[in-house]
């Protein structure tokens, strides 16, 4: 008899009944071995949604909540991954991962199911070039496109005439591929020598490298993610000094801790990398106050974090989210993708966003964006020339 | 008795006949169920290596990184990956080969693929990369094989390679190479027969092959067929054998029993009695004699004859076991003797193989004689030859006996074995043999040839003392009678001009000078016999020269340019010189001996193809110093003539071309310095002469050649047995020297003893009564300081003692002839130690 009015004061003094969260689907490699790019987009993702949270939620108080799923880099995983989220409740979008192929399989599928697709890293041009309205995917990052000319202009301003390109064999291989043809037929005065193609898992690249050096290249425009590019960087250490070429790479074999996968042999070659960000020079407020908030969550140094880039693009991306779905009103997919295309001004990690994204344009950066980095001794990233 | 007989005979036939039947038809039957046995593994084996093949090409496929590349990559892999694909299908059995991604949806295929979605086997290929193989439902006779294909990546499978095998044509293909009675099937696990190769319907499957990995995963059985027995008689015909057998082994055994009571036991305690006969060599053994039929007759003889052994047998036995004891000793005895014997005895069948070899066979071939067993006999003496050798066998036998010389190459020696081969016929229980003996006979030859040498030099030594007394005062006197005669006719008339032809003062002049020319011509004979004489005595004992450390390649050199003229136009010299331990000789002697041999090598070689000849000398290390060796490409030489070039005056040259003695003096110069000389050669082969030099040597003290002095007043006191000899030395002296000349070395002590003064003797070594060492003894009992101004006159010291005696005292003798200038010096040597004239005088 004592507990009755004892239950009903518990019940009367609870709160109201949490709201339900508003989720966000992650679908990363988390399974590949040495990419740390998936490492970078939770980390950017999770302190984006502690602020958003900290800030109160979205829609009026709902707290958002990562979901996520490991696509270990394959694209068919990645499709059922996307498959199996559409069907989360009060899932608003899905985060992609770093490899293109992944997520050029999934844009479709997006589409197919009406789930908003953000890519904070694979930069493949045609995940946002479908070419069909209304389209999904949304991407705060780099393209091919734009990657190119950098890279190119990076060794033509090192004096540098004859090019020699090393490319994988994937879509992200040949979209690079033509977009270095389009820069080189504007600059009659670089000349691609000779195009070297490798696959997956290849155990040295070391008759790549002697042809396209036979074929009298200057310097190499390399296209790689983390491991083949340290297998570069190895087999080009191993030349004699006169021999080894200067190579603009990619900002792939940043998607991974380079500096320990290259080891020792990194100081010897000539390599600088394409990014968008760098904790060492960060260009908003919000970037050097992103810094201090990985700090706090835990990362000694951020300006030695590998794929930083991955941090600031994902931490961009779910805020603009979550201002997406507070101009949404609801979860609902159509709404949020439309609300992603109007989106007021926003200054992030990366950039100032004057309007981040809009119908004709999924892209939040532009080529304007890009810069050069190298290694230091320490390992850390740094700007190498000012963009 | 006939009739049982006949009855055991033909029991026993039938029986043995069915017997054999029997054990040979079940031996058949075995050795076919063997040789079907060994089909199948070999069927078996193959089987699995065919499909091991196609499964690990498969296997490696599925880790190709193309694959894994075009897994992972979305856009372009149609580019690469369905060409990669085709390249590998149509390759063997693989009829199909799909892609598929780990959700089962196709990425790339050639041949019809649909998606797998859903299926059973997708997990455990793609979540626990299990291989999994199944039977195509849609197309008969095809195995489909499922394997993971990893992502090194991702360390899993990501996706699945589906490859479709065709069973059915690919066992189809083993038909040709199956023996003609095996089929092979290959069986479902449903029980399906999927495939079948080999002969139609087969009675009976009864064998399932087991195949190694990676085929053993594919879930397939493979079994084989289980032929009929081919020799499997009719059932009824095996129990009417069976029956048969039994009946007459029944009748065989009644009969044999009845025969045995009366004909066999006998006969066996006969047979008994015998082998203890023969095993314990007793006669003291007897068997039942009972009856009176033929057996116990026999029975009673054999006793009888056994009584009467017995008697005999106790006394032979003694001296028989005495016997054998003795030829056993005695066969001990030669077996060892043969074994051991100095020669090498072989025995040979007729074939020429080698049945017995005793230790110095071995000693021969340089291996144990257990090796020689059943080698030929040709192999051991090259100079039998194999095709030759039925000739010679006949010819042993014919004759009894062969001997013949032949030389042997030998292991490791310098030069070949001169070896005496004796075949004797043997025939031993109808069994013929040859007993072969070698002999080495290669020592004996040598030692032969050096006792006849010596022999040889000895005479020389005697024969050049016996011409060297008269050629001294041939010389001499010619000498004296040249002076006189050109005296008498410088003072007879002035010389002849050459128009004048009359009579008179110049025809007087005219027969003078023909005198002198003949005088000169006398002399220069007598010099020929002199150089003759000399040579003579080289070869014997070669008088001892200044020894000094010789450079053998300037010694050659220095040869070779005196031999110039001979060589030229015969031959290329070649001098192949290696340093050498250092060698201690007369120069001029072993100068001597090279052009020696580089003149017999050059005469060897007719004169006109010098650019095809060659002689080579050789100078090395070797046989405990240096060796000189000098070879050529002459005619070369017979064993008969290189077995006495040696001998003074053999020679084969033309009459004037040599005396004979080159190789002679030689081989007197070389033996006195402690080495030998060698020859190879073979007719048409060329030769070669080898001198061996020992090593080492104390070079003997220099002797400054001494001016020619004008020699002081003397008296000299003349002692030769020959008086024509002291004759002539008197005559060799100059006029302020008296010389008072002896016959006789007793006469000649007198005078001393006498206390006449001499300044000096000059002896002869040897004289019949006293010789000229003993005279200078007794001198030196009565006058000391003369003893010591003994010059001795020698034609040739043919004693050892002799020999080292003047040895010891280089500069106190002269050689006969005596030469005038050799005379002077060595009496201006004694002489210059002072007169002893005046003290004797006061004597």
């Amino acid at each position: 008899m004592v507990l009755v009015p004892l239950l009903t004061a518990l019940l009367l003094a609870a709160p109201a009944a949490p709201r339900p969260p508003v989720r966000i689907g992650l679908d990363l490699e988390a399974g590949h071995r040495t990419s740390t790019s998936d490492d970078a987009i939770r980390l950017g993702a999770r302190l984006a949604v502690d602020e958003v949270n900290a800030a109160g939620g979205v829609l009026g108080g709902r707290l958002l909540e990562l979901v996520e799923r490991d696509n270990r880099s394959v694209p068919a995983r990645g499709v059922a991954n996307l498959r199996e989220l559409a069907t989360v409740p009060d899932l608003v979008a899905v985060l992609c991962g770093k490899f293109s192929p992944v997520a050029l399989e999934q844009v479709p599928v997006a589409r197919e199911l009406g789930v908003p697709f953000l890519d904070p890293w694979a930069a493949a041009d045609s995940i946002t070039d479908v070419g069909q309205r209304p389209s999904f995917a949304f991407r705060l990052s780099l393209r091919d496109g734009w990657a190119m000319p950098v890279l190119l202009e990076h060794l033509s301003a090192r004096g540098i005439r004859r090019v020699g390109l090393l490319l994988p064999l994937t879509s992200w291989g040949r979209s690079s591929h033509a977009a270095a043809e389009v820069w080189l037929r504007a600059h009659p005065e670089m000349r691609a020598v000779s195009v070297q193609w490798f696959s997956w898992g290849e155990a040295t690249l070391a008759p790549q490298l002697r042809t396209l050096r036979e074929a009298g290249a200057q310097g190499l425009l390399l296209v790689a993610n983390e491991e083949d590019g340290a297998l570069l960087v190895r087999d080009m250490a191993a030349l004699p000094r006169p021999a080894r070429l200067p190579i603009a790479s990619h900002w792939g074999i940043a998607g991974g801790d380079f500096a320990a996968l290259a080891g020792p042999a990194l100081k010897d070659v000539e390599l600088a990398v394409v990014q968008t960000f760098s904790f060492a020079a960060p260009r908003t407020r919000r970037g050097a106050a992103l810094g201090a908030a990985a700090r706090r969550a835990g990362v000694a140094r951020p300006e030695a974090l590998p794929s930083a880039t991955g941090v600031a693009h994902a931490y961009d991306l779910v805020h603009l989210l979550a201002r997406a779905v507070d101009r949404a009103g609801s979860t609902d997919h159509h709404a949020i993708r439309a609300a992603l295309e109007h989106l007021p001004p926003f200054e992030g990690a990366v950039r100032r966003y004057r309007r981040p994204f809009a119908p004709d344009r999924h892209e939040a950066l532009g080529a304007e964006d890009l810069f050069m980095a190298a290694w230091d001794a320490s390992g850390i990233l740094r700007p190498v020339r000012g963009r | 008795m006939g009739a049982a007989a006949l009855a055991v005979t033909v029991a026993v036939v039938v029986l043995a006949a069915a017997s054999s039947y029997l054990v040979t038809w079940s031996l058949l039957r075995r050795n076919e169920a063997q040789r079907l046995d060994a089909d199948a593994a070999l069927a078996e084996q193959r089987l699995g290596q065919l499909l091991g093949e196609e499964v690990r090409a498969v296997h490696e496929l599925a880790h190709n990184p193309l694959l894994v590349t075009a897994l992972l990559d979305s856009e372009g892999r149609d580019q690469y990956a369905q060409p990669f694909l085709r390249t590998h299908v149509a390759h063997g059995a693989l009829v199909a080969l799909a892609l598929h991604d780990c959700s089962g949806d196709v990425v790339s295929a050639v041949g019809v693929a649909r998606p797998v979605r859903g299926a059973a086997w997708l997990a455990g290929v793609v979540d626990e990369g299990r291989a999994h193989a199944a039977l195509d439902p849609d197309a008969t006779g095809h195995l489909k094989v499922m394997l993971p294909v990893d992502d090194p990546d991702t360390a899993g499978a990501e996706g699945v390679l589906v490859a479709e095998l065709d069973v059915a044509t690919f066992v189809g293909r083993l038909t040709g190479w199956l023996p003609p009675d095996l089929s092979l099937r290959v069986v479902a696990p449903d029980g399906r027969v999927v495939a079948s190769a080999g002969r139609e319907a087969p009675a009976r499957w009864g064998r399932t092959l087991q195949l190694p990995a990676p085929a053993a995963e594919l879930g397939l059985r493979f079994e084989a067929s289980e032929p009929e027995a081919l020799l499997r008689p009719p059932g009824w015909l095996a129990a009417v054998y069976v029956a048969a057998s039994a009946a007459l082994a029944g009748i065989a055994l009644l009969l044999s029993r009845r025969a045995a009571e009366r004909i066999t036991r006998p006969l066996r305690e006969l047979e008994s009695a015998a082998g203890r006969i023969a095993a314990e060599g007793t006669f003291r053994v007897r068997v039942p004699a009972e009856g009176h039929d033929e057996v116990a007759r026999l029975g009673g003889a054999f006793n009888r004859m056994l009584a009467a052994l017995e008697d005999a047998s106790e006394a032979d036995r003694a001296v028989l076991r005495d016997r054998q004891l003795r030829a056993e000793r005695a066969l001990r005895i030669a077996l060892l003797a043969v074994e051991h014997a100095p020669d090498a005895m072989l025995v040979v069948d007729p074939c020429g193989r080698v049945q017995f070899a005793n230790a110095a066979a071995g000693r021969f071939a340089g291996r144990p004689a257990p090796d020689l067993l059943e080698r030929p006999l040709w192999e051991l003496v090259p100079a039998i030859e194999e095709a030759d050798w039925s000739r010679r066998w006949s010819e042993i036998r014919s004759a009894g006996v062969s001997v013949g010389e032949h030389a042997l190459p030998a292991c490791g020696a310098e030069a070949p074995r001169h070896v005496e081969v004796t075949a004797r016929h043997l025939e031993v229980d109808g069994v013929e043999h040859g007993v072969v003996a070698l002999r080495d006979l290669t020592e004996h030859h040598q030692a032969e040839a050096a006792l006849r040498l010596a022999g040889v030099g000895t005479l020389a030594a005697g024969v050049a003392h016996e011409i060297n007394n008269p050629l001294t005062y041939v010389l001499g006197n010619l000498s004296f009678v040249r002076s006189g005669m050109e005296r008498l006719a410088a003072a007879a008339a002035p010389p002849a001009p050459p128009a004048a032809e009359s009579a008179g003062p110049g025809e007087l002049r005219a027969q003078a000078d023909e005198a002198l020319q003949a005088l000169d011509e006398a002399r220069q004979g007598a010099e020929r016999v002199r150089e003759i004489v000399r040579a003579l005595r080289t070869f014997a004992r070669p008088a001892d020269r200044a020894r000094e450390v010789v450079d053998l390649e300037l010694a050659v050199g220095t040869a070779a340019v005196l031999a110039r003229n001979e060589i030229r136009h015969r031959a290329r010299l070649v001098v192949d010189a290696r340093p050498v331990p250092r060698i201690v000789a007369s120069r001029q002697r072993i100068e001597q001996v090279v052009l020696n041999l580089l003149v017999n090598a050059a005469q060897a070689i007719p004169e006109g193809r010098a650019d095809a000849n060659t002689i080579t000398v050789r100078i090395r290390p070797g046989g405990g110093g240096a060796i000189v060796e000098v070879e050529d490409t002459g005619s070369g030489m017979t064993p008969e003539v290189r077995a006495r070039i040696f001998e003074p005056f053999f020679t084969t040259k033309p009459v004037g071309t040599g005396t004979g003695l080159g190789l002679s003096i030689c081989h007197g110069i070389v033996a006195e310095l402690g080495g030998r000389i060698e020859a190879e050669s073979a007719p048409g082969r060329g030769s070669t002469l080898r001198v061996i030099l020992p090593a080492g040597g104390e070079p003997s003290a220099r002797r400054a050649p001494e001016p020619l002095t004008e020699l002081p007043r003397a008296r000299l006191l003349v002692v030769d047995d020959e008086a024509e000899v002291g004759r002539a030395i008197r005559r060799l002296l100059p006029a302020q020297v008296e010389a008072i000349v002896e016959t006789s070395a007793a006469a000649a002590l007198g005078r001393v003893r006498r206390g006449e003064a001499f300044d000096a003797v000059l002896c002869d070594v040897m004289m019949p009564e006293m010789s000229g060492f003993e005279l200078e003894a007794a001198i030196r009992a009565v006058r000391p300081e003369l003893a010591a101004r003994f010059v001795f006159v020698t034609g040739g010291a043919f004693t050892p003692g002799a020999s080292e005696r003047l040895a010891r005292a280089p500069d106190r003798w002269v050689e006969k002839p005596v030469e005038r200038e050799a005379l002077h010096a060595t009496l201006a040597r004694a002489l210059r130690g002072g007169a002893v004239r005046d003290g004797a005088a006061d004597a």
